[in-house]
């Protein structure tokens, strides 16, 4: 913007000044909620996949010979269920990871079955432990969604603070635009008036203070996405959090950060045509 | 004699009042005439800036009427005011400058406010610094300037538009005599060009040497002054 286009010299107040780290300051703390909220919403997702999922763990038999036997058995039963749409067995190299026996080591494994239920079932544990247990008496079947319950909660509990704490941030950038502005059009009251003196019209003063507005909302978004993102990729990398399931490509997809980009770019928008309409109503007073 | 020029201003039993308090200006008959010009003298506090921030549509009527270019503006909407306030030129007496801009962006406000073209702009600014003798000024800013400098420039932004009607409150209170004689010569300049022009001053003395008619606030109303005093009730013209 050309010096000579700022006819009313608004970032000369504090609070005009104070803006852009204000504002950079919400969007930060925006951006953050958000993604936090994004975070738990994934989690949330891959819980819901793993609803209908069920281990079906078979004990190492003390024939080993009869072990890929019972396996083959316990497959056949389980396909021929009309409730159970995939019977998959996780390989033994990973269930001996998962068991975290050491390399080199032949101690007898369990085998494990990965059992998908039809969706939107409510899958019947006890039935189909019977009738696991009917060519294994030993077998365990566990319900695989039931193992997260406590991180469901939390990650709900997550979805819903942060998605109103991404509110918050923007409501509050809202009411620091508007009594800026409001301030700032009292402050400046010499100069709206000789400029309308001059022939000016509301209609450009209050573009004036939208022009402002934008300048500000543009330079702390920049900000305060920056500073978020710096944040995420830190923390998530920090803490470790990239192991968890839905996390783990979080980061390196581009649809959550265009939808963390999109926090900034809302908020200019919106705080740009607040700071317009906030405009024109304080000058409508002042006259 | 039928005068035939377009009435500028034209103010009938016009009174002024600043909030709930009494009038500091009643009864007001005046009529301003395209390329008349008139001093009005009056005491300080007379209320002659009263006068002049009422024509200009700085301040509301407390009663009576008011007609700018020939149309009624005693109750004019907010949105009409601007294009009015295009037509007139105002040289304030605490020159209102905006410091944060250069001299010659404070002398092209009224032509960006206008939205003239930039060439325009650039060119009837340029001219104006250089019949004041300030163009070497151009890109400095107010605060650096003495305060003469300064009421020449607001001088310039009030006449750079050529306006069909310049209200000028004390213009040469800060100029010495070469400046002053000046600054006078360019409103005639603009007064021949069809300007009405309208000088508030409490120096008369300094005027007496320019032949304008004379109108002089007393008690919040308006008389005739000077060498031809007209009687009270006429309208002056």
């Amino acid at each position: 913007m050309k010096r000579s286009d700022v006819v009313i010299p608004l970032d000369r107040t504090a609070a005009g000044r104070m803006m852009t780290w204000s504002i950079a300051v919400l969007v930060y703390l925006a951006v953050l909620a958000l993604a936090v909220a994004g975070a738990a919403h994934q989690l949330l997702g891959a819980a819901a996949e793993n609803a209908n999922v069920a281990i079906v763990s078979l004990p190492p038999p003390l024939d080993a010979s009869k072990a890929e036997g019972d396996l083959a058995a316990v497959t056949a039963l389980l396909l021929a269920d009309p409730d159970i749409v995939r019977v998959d067995r996780i390989p033994a190299a990973e269930v001996s990871d998962l068991l975290g026996q050491p390399d080199g080591t032949t101690l007898p494994l369990p085998s494990l079955l990965e059992l998908r239920f039809r969706p939107a079932l409510e899958p019947d544990f006890t039935r189909v432990t019977g009738l696991v247990r009917s060519v294994v008496p030993d077998a365990v079947v566990e319900d695989a969604g039931k193992a997260g319950g406590a991180r469901i909660d939390v990650a709900e509990s997550l979805r819903l603070l942060g998605t109103a704490a991404a509110i918050m941030f923007l409501a509050a950038a809202i009411a620091l635009v508007v009594a800026v502005i409001r301030s700032a059009v009292r402050h400046q009251d010499e100069t709206v008036d000789l400029l309308r003196m001059l022939g000016a019209s509301d209609r450009f003063l209050a573009r004036q203070f939208q022009r402002h507005v934008l300048h500000v909302a543009l330079r702390g978004g920049l900000i305060g996405f920056a500073a978020a993102a710096v944040t995420i990729v830190v923390l998530l990398d920090a803490g470790g959090l990239l192991e968890l399931p839905g996390l783990a490509s979080l980061t390196a997809m581009p649809t959550p950060w265009i939808l963390l980009a999109a926090v900034p770019l809302v908020m200019v928008l919106l705080l740009t045509a607040i700071g317009r309409v906030t405009a024109g109503l304080a000058l409508r007073h002042l006259d | 004699m039928n005068d035939q020029r377009e009435i500028i201003v034209q103010l009938i039993g016009a009174a002024m009042a600043y909030g709930s308090g009494p009038d500091v200006l009643r009864d007001i008959d005046l009529t301003l005439q395209a390329g008349s010009f008139h001093v009005l003298t009056g005491r300080s506090g007379a209320g002659k800036t009263s006068l002049l921030k009422m024509i200009a549509l700085a301040r509301p009527l407390a009663r009576g009427r008011l007609d700018l270019f020939g149309q009624d503006v005693t109750h004019v909407r907010r949105h009409a005011r601007p294009g009015l306030r295009r037509r007139i030129g105002m040289i304030f007496q605490d020159f209102r400058l905006l410091d944060h801009l250069t001299v010659f962006d404070n002398v092209a406000l009224p032509l960006r406010l206008a939205q003239v073209d930039t060439k325009e702009t650039e060119m009837s600014t340029g001219e104006m610094l250089s019949w004041l003798g300030m163009d070497n000024l151009a890109r400095e800013f107010p605060p650096v300037l003495s305060m003469g400098q300064r009421q020449l420039i607001a001088a310039a932004r009030a006449v750079v538009t050529r306006p069909a009607l310049l209200l000028a409150d004390e213009p040469t209170s800060h100029l010495d005599h070469d400046r002053g004689d000046r600054l006078m010569r360019l409103f005639m300049e603009l007064n021949r060009m069809g300007t009405a022009v309208l000088i508030a001053t409490h120096h008369a003395g300094a005027l007496r040497r320019y032949p304008f008619r004379q109108l002089q606030v007393h008690d919040g109303t308006l008389w005739p002054a000077g060498p031809a005093a007209w009687q009270p009730a006429e309208r002056i013209a």
